[in-house]
């Protein structure tokens, strides 16, 4: 498996922050904005169509639904209506579109507060795992999830 | 340490409000930028809708006028009162905090000031991508499959907006075939002095009536200066008279007024006289006592004048007598002008269009009622007070204002010669002034319509027309509730209606013979409509009417947008038998000159308030009791700035559509 991330800021964002500065960062900003989920949007590491988008972390209204989400961050990316586009929830789920956003940060939040979102423009079978190198520095006690074998069937 | 300022005009009840050629959401934001740091402070303005407006939405919208995104953490306050008074910056901090600030903004607009802290303050929004509400309405796929002309407008608050709005604007969509102009036009505050005199040449002629009405229109009239420009809008002022002209004219018209005065008995009965007297003082003695020029003793001199104003016009046009609701008109008038003989002129140029309104047989109220009604049912409860413009729903200032920017709607109708102090004599077979007229007020002042069976509206208007057969049949009061108690029968049965999603328009096609129609200018319209071309009447009551209404509003003004009604046929017409045409076809509303009698934006404006407060209705499932008592809490505090906002859409849209259905020329299809 090739190295993915040579630069550090390419560095998937649980990598970079241990997690009680994510913590720390989650009861920071959910204090100022209790109605507000936050979110961090990634770019599947081997995504070479699509952007990357200037900020990673989201401060989304909890009352927002899937679809309207997806279409801020496709605003954002500023992506043709032809151009395909798939958000997956939490590493691994496709999840309905018509869930809002406080819905799914019930359901897929991470131990550090934050929903983590990867996008790509091919769906990924639900069976996307990181490139997560071993030695990564910050990992705090989040246990990693293995990798799985079809992130090699990926044709990208 | 940077200091950037904002200020936000809220529209709060006093303000005049965006204009009308665009959807509301249009209006509601606009900036004026400038950028400077601590020394100079940047200023900014908005217009923002309160009821709307979270502290998420104004934050973004800071954020994108200011540019702070992401860059700087900052905090808002507002210019309010502390405990003691004064005049401070209290911290805006959660949404509670801003509707305490639209509430109690020290000044006509709500000042905010923006602190912005230095980043190493707040490394926590640095990196933060904050998606407001906002956002999602830009990007919102949905919508832009419904609407593509409304989001690449791409405004926020459209979402809620039409939300609020919901249903019943869609009927009335469906009616208007609804556009969304592009063209914003800013928000106007109220006319100044100074503004003013640039509408006047060198010699103080006034040289641009109709801009001067557009220009109130939009923004209304500073209070010290409706001394001065009501009378322009009440019609008072024949054209081209020069500044001297004018005080001399009002001078003389004062002096005819005080001889007026000076010959009740001679003009009435001793008997009629004291039926008057004794009915305008009832009416005085509650009329806006409130206010601080009515306040005090009974025997007050504004009091006492009011009550000679009313008198005086009820003797001298014994064709429509005094009744009740006149007073509410009279006072806002009297309470701006501060002189009885000018408000007695003024008095009789606003009646010159309304006193078809008071006029025994009821058609012209009826003709408004069942327009209401076709624009949106909902509407008919608060078509009680179409009587006195609606006047009594506002507070006093608010009063002012809606009635100044309903007048301006108007185009202007100078008096060719002077305004006319006494109006026709009785037409009643009675010889000498009118001795026809006493009793029958005091008898029709007793009626109370027989209980409310039936419960379509048609049965309503009947009875509405049936109850007002003599002169002076419809009161303020007793007819206002007559009204509001009919219409409420026609509120239910449009809740059964839609309950059984049924197209109430289609059920509330109003008796043929309770509509009068003037179709005089159709063609000045040059509407596409062929309905509208082949509607004019071939006995058309007045063939004079029509090269008079093109001086008055050239079909210009139409093209452009501008407010301006042709003028429907002076209200002395009314007194003639008029042809009764077939009622109007379902589905369509009537062309401006025929919609609301001669003032079709006051219906946008009934409109505008039952849609203020359709979603409590609708929601709670009101009864008719209970909407009664509902309207009943609200009348005076009605927020002027929503209400006259939405209204002008409505009408702006009604105006654009031109898809006007004459009376002319179509079935009613009966309701069940």
């Amino acid at each position: 498996m090739p190295p993915l991330q040579k630069n550090p800021s390419l560095r998937p964002f649980k990598q970079r922050k241990s997690l009680a500065t994510r913590q720390e960062e989650v009861a920071g900003i959910r204090a100022k904005f209790p109605n507000k989920i936050p979110v961090i949007v990634e770019r599947y590491p081997r995504e070479k169509l699509l952007p990357l988008l200037d900020k990673t972390k989201f401060l989304v209204p909890q009352e927002l639904t899937m679809t309207q989400f997806l279409s801020i961050i496709r605003s954002r990316m500023v992506l043709r209506a032809t151009e395909a586009f798939y958000l997956l929830v939490d590493n691994k789920s496709l999840v309905s579109m018509s869930m809002t956003m406080a819905e799914i940060y019930r359901d897929y939040k991470d131990k550090d507060g934050f929903v983590y979102m990867t996008y790509a423009s091919q769906e990924m079978f639900g069976c996307l795992e990181l490139a997560v190198p071993s030695s990564g520095s910050s990992h705090g006690n989040r246990p990693e999830i293995p990798f799985t074998p079809c992130q090699e069937k990926l044709v990208l | 340490n940077q200091h950037v300022y904002g200020m936000l005009v809220a529209q709060a009840a006093s303000l005049p409000t965006t204009p009308q050629r665009q959807p509301p959401w249009k209006g509601l934001k606009q900036g004026r930028v400038k950028h400077e740091n601590f020394l100079a402070p940047e200023f900014r303005s908005f217009a923002v809708d309160p009821q709307i407006t979270s502290l998420d939405v104004l934050q973004h919208i800071l954020i994108r006028a200011f540019d702070l995104n992401g860059k700087k953490n900052f905090g808002i306050s507002y210019l309010g009162r502390d405990r003691l008074g004064q005049e401070a910056y209290l911290s805006l901090l959660s949404d509670w905090d801003l509707s305490t600030a639209f509430a109690t903004a020290s000044k006509p607009y709500l000042q905010l000031r923006v602190d912005i802290r230095p980043s190493e303050d707040s490394p926590l929004l640095e990196d933060w991508d904050i998606i407001s509400p906002k956002d999602v309405i830009g990007s919102d796929v949905l919508l832009a499959e419904k609407r593509s002309s409304l989001t690449t407008a791409a405004l926020p608050f459209t979402q809620s907006i039409l939300s609020q709005v919901g249903r019943t604007l869609s009927k009335v969509q469906q009616v208007l075939s609804w556009s969304y102009g592009e063209d914003a036009k800013p928000f106007k505050p109220p006319l100044s002095d100074a503004e003013f005199h640039t509408y006047l040449n060198h010699e103080g002629q006034l040289s641009r009536p109709e801009e001067l009405r557009l220009r109130i229109y939009h923004g209304g009239v500073e209070p010290s200066l409706r001394k001065v420009v009501w009378r322009y809008l009440l019609n008072v002022y024949p054209d081209g008279l020069t500044g001297r002209e004018r005080m001399d004219y009002m001078k003389r018209k004062s002096r005819e007024y005080e001889q007026l005065k000076s010959e009740w008995a001679q003009r009435a009965s001793p008997e009629d006289l004291e039926f008057i007297r004794s009915t305008v003082l009832k009416d005085v003695l509650r009329t806006d006592r409130a206010h601080p020029y009515y306040a005090g003793p009974e025997d007050g001199p504004h009091l006492r004048a009011l009550h000679d104003l009313l008198t005086t016009y009820a003797v001298t046009h014994p064709q429509v007598s005094y009744c009740q609701g006149m007073s509410d008109l009279a006072s806002p008038i009297l309470a701006v002008m501060d002189h009885e003989g000018h408000a007695f002129v003024c008095f009789c140029g606003i009646m010159k269009r309304l006193a078809a309104n008071f006029h025994p047989d009821g058609r012209a109220m009826a003709t408004k009622f069942a327009h209401l009604q076709k624009q949106a049912p909902t509407t008919s409860s608060s078509a009680t007070l179409l009587l006195l413009e609606l006047k009594r729903e506002f507070a006093f200032d608010d009063a002012l204002r809606m009635l100044e920017v309903t007048w301006s709607s108007l185009p202007p109708d100078p008096p060719e010669h002077e305004v006319e102090l006494i109006g026709p004599p009785s037409q009643a077979a009675d010889p000498g002034f009118g001795g026809h007229r006493g009793r029958p007020v005091r008898q029709r002042h007793m009626l109370r319509p027989a209980g409310g069976g039936g419960g379509a509206f048609e049965d309503a208007v009947n009875r509405l027309a049936s109850t007002s057969q003599g002169p002076g049949g419809r009161s303020g009061g007793g007819g206002g509730r007559l009204l509001r108690q009919a219409s409420l029968d026609g509120l239910q049965q449009l809740r059964d209606n839609m309950g059984a999603q049924r197209d109430p328009l289609v059920q509330l096609s109003p008796p043929a013979a309770l509509i009068s129609s003037k179709s005089l200018s159709e063609p000045l319209l040059n509407s596409p409509d062929p309905l509208l071309s082949s509607s004019s009447h071939p006995d058309s009551p007045s063939s004079s009417s029509p090269p008079s209404t093109q001086e008055a509003s050239p079909t210009g003004d139409l093209a452009m947008g501008s407010p301006f009604m042709p003028e429907v046929g002076s209200p002395q017409d009314t007194g003639k038998p008029l042809p009764p045409p077939p009622p109007p076809p379902p589905g369509g509303l009537p062309p401006p000159q025929e919609f609301g009698r001669g003032n079709p934006f006051m219906l946008f404006l009934c409109l505008a308030i039952l849609l203020e407060h359709r979603d409590h209705i609708m929601r709670n499932g009101l009864d008719y009791n209970e909407l009664a008592m509902h309207f009943d809490r609200l009348v005076r505090k009605h927020h002027l700035g929503r209400v006259l906002r939405r209204a002008k859409a409505l009408f702006a849209d009604y105006l654009q559509s031109e898809v006007w259905d004459s009376e002319e020329g179509a079935e009613a299809t009966a309701p069940s």
